[in-house]
């Protein structure tokens, strides 16, 4: 299929009937050291094309600004949490909080609190008595 | 690689890297855009670096394939990597490839020294310098037309003498 592009692409070339945009692909594509059998005239000559280009010098301090910002996203990106481990330690966090109340709500319905009094009677005798001075109280 | 290694790699060969995305893009801001992208991508790899023989020619592979995804990204949206599936990956040429190069260009100089004046110009303005068809048509005072059609001619003028010259009257 891209063969088919490149035999597409080559006649339009011929023809003086390429865009800019599709000039830059033969380049590119051709630029390799190797290219699909056919098409070894195009590619020379198109090789020659770029090697005779006159290349306009980058921006000044371009290799500064390449190490600032590879290593400015380098730190960026350690200080930042990845997204996977943002992910686990939220995850982990609301573990905790579940199993903590979980543990807390369970073990608490089932605590048992030791009697006070063996009979029944006199214990109910007792909290009448202690509503009654409240009573009084009030 | 630790950072002054990669620093030190960066001025190496950041020059030859812009120089190729330059000769391909024909535009400062894209080149320098795709270099630094590269650059990026590099650290990213930078524990699997040193397991390759030549650092300079996998950067130059990929401002290639990077050119390509750039240039083909209006077209199709999700890239295919046709670089990778249409020619090898490796760097440098053999000697006796650049010495085959050498012979080429030198052919390919000849023909094209032997060009009709105006078709000479025309193919050196536009495809060797990169200057658009409207401009050419400002700067000469043709018709963009006229422009097309004797740069379609010149083309094939080249590849006809160039693959006589070459290969015999092999091709039609």
């Amino acid at each position: 299929m891209e063969t088919e592009e490149i035999k597409r692409l080559t006649e339009k070339f011929y023809e003086g009937e390429t865009t800019e945009q599709e000039e830059k692909l033969l380049r590119a594509l051709f630029s390799g050291n190797n290219c699909p059998e056919g098409f070894e005239a195009e590619q020379e000559y198109i090789r020659y094309c770029l090697e005779n280009t006159q290349i306009k010098s980058p921006s000044d301090g371009f290799n500064n600004k390449i190490v600032d910002a590879v290593f400015a996203a380098d730190k960026g990106s350690e200080s930042r949490m990845h997204p996977g481990k943002l992910i686990y330690f939220i995850s982990a966090v609301a573990a905790s909080v579940i199993l903590f109340f979980s543990v807390y709500f369970l073990a608490g319905s089932n605590r048992t609190y030791p009697d006070t009094y063996d009979d029944p009677e006199i214990a109910y005798a007792e909290t009448l008595k202690i509503l009654h001075n409240l009573e009084y109280l009030f | 690689m630790d950072q002054e290694k990669f620093t030190s790699l960066v001025q190496r060969a950041s020059g030859r890297m812009y120089g190729y995305a330059y000769r391909i893009l024909r535009n400062q801001q894209e080149a320098e855009d795709i270099v630094q992208e590269v650059f990026l991508k590099l650290w990213k790899m930078k524990t699997k670096l040193d397991e390759y023989s030549s650092v300079e020619a996998l950067a130059i592979t990929m401002i290639r394939n990077q050119c390509i995804d750039l240039l083909r990204k209006p077209k199709m949206e999700h890239d295919t990597d046709i670089s990778k599936m249409l020619f090898n990956v490796s760097g440098e040429l053999s000697p006796y490839d650049t010495m085959v190069n050498r012979e080429n260009g030198r052919m390919l100089k000849e023909i094209i020294d032997r060009l009709p004046e105006q078709l000479r110009t025309l193919v050196r303005m536009h495809d060797m310098d990169g200057v658009p068809y409207e401009e050419i048509a400002e700067k000469e005072g043709m018709n963009i037309n006229t422009i097309r059609v004797s740069i379609s001619r010149a083309r094939k003028l080249i590849r006809d003498e160039f693959t006589s010259n070459k290969y015999g009257n092999r091709r039609d």
